[in-house]
């Protein structure tokens, strides 16, 4: 597959919830969307299997997120993969180091959603994962940390990967 | 005067009931802990000019609880009234 090529794409109603501090599901005018507190970190996960057309390239993650009220100051997101294959226990979590994204600075309408990018090169960034396996993403609104200015609840619209 | 913590949580409490209504906010979370803290101020520095407002023959048969939640009912009041 070619650099840039969509590999897969999450949507609020596939989130799995993790037991606590997870994003809460809501509407926006009938879009379902996942709202991660402004005070608190929030996490979602989402399953999938890396898909055979991966040719090595590194992943491409990308969160396309609106705000509930604020029009000023930058949202903070901060993603984990954890291979899964053939080798994790299910009854435990694998995930490989936290990758911070970039702040990222809100729509100056709040409804707008924008768009956050992080690259995980091949490799120990993507836990190695290799194609055909089945693995986990975990995104979290790292509302604490001070980099995260925004106000109000962030709500995730829609994850795309692709390959870098 | 408030703690940060105490600041903090009126904040969070701010932003969730904006949040939830979805009204639009141009006021990043350090900017809203900076007006909060004014305002917390301003309570402080104005407490006896508003224990002085109260007509001083019954002002003294209320606690300071009291006081202050009279204070909360009127401002309250005055913003369902916007």
């Amino acid at each position: 597959m070619a650099s840039g090529d969509t590999l897969l794409i999450f949507t609020p109603l596939g989130n799995e919830s993790p037991s606590s501090a997870y994003a809460t599901l809501d509407l926006r005018n009938s879009h379902p969307v996942l709202d991660f507190d402004d005070a608190t970190n929030e996490y979602a996960v989402f399953t999938s299997i890396l898909p055979r057309a991966y040719s090595g390239g590194g992943l491409t993650v990308s969160v396309f997120f609106a705000m509930s009220s604020a029009v000023s100051g930058d949202v903070l997101w901060t993603f984990w993969i954890e291979r899964i294959g053939e080798i994790q226990d299910i009854d435990s979590d694998g995930f490989a180091t936290e990758y911070y994204a970039d702040p990222k600075t809100v729509s100056g309408t709040s409804g707008i959603p924008v768009k956050v990018v992080r690259v995980l090169t091949d490799g120990a960034r993507m836990d190695h994962l290799a194609v055909g396996e089945p693995f986990r993403l975990k995104i979290r609104r790292s509302a604490e940390n001070e980099d995260d200015t925004a106000s109000g609840d962030a709500e995730l619209l829609a994850v795309e990967i692709k390959e870098t | 005067m408030l703690t940060d913590e105490q600041i903090e949580k009126v904040r969070a409490e701010f932003a969730g009931e904006l949040s939830k209504v979805r009204t639009s906010l141009s006021a990043t979370k350090p900017q809203c802990i900076a007006v909060l803290a004014a305002v917390d101020s301003w309570v402080g520095a104005n407490a006896a000019s508003f224990n002085q407002a109260l007509p001083q023959a019954v002002a003294n048969n209320f606690s300071a609880r009291q006081k202050l939640k009279l204070l909360r009912m009127i401002i309250n009041a005055r913003l369902e009234a916007l």
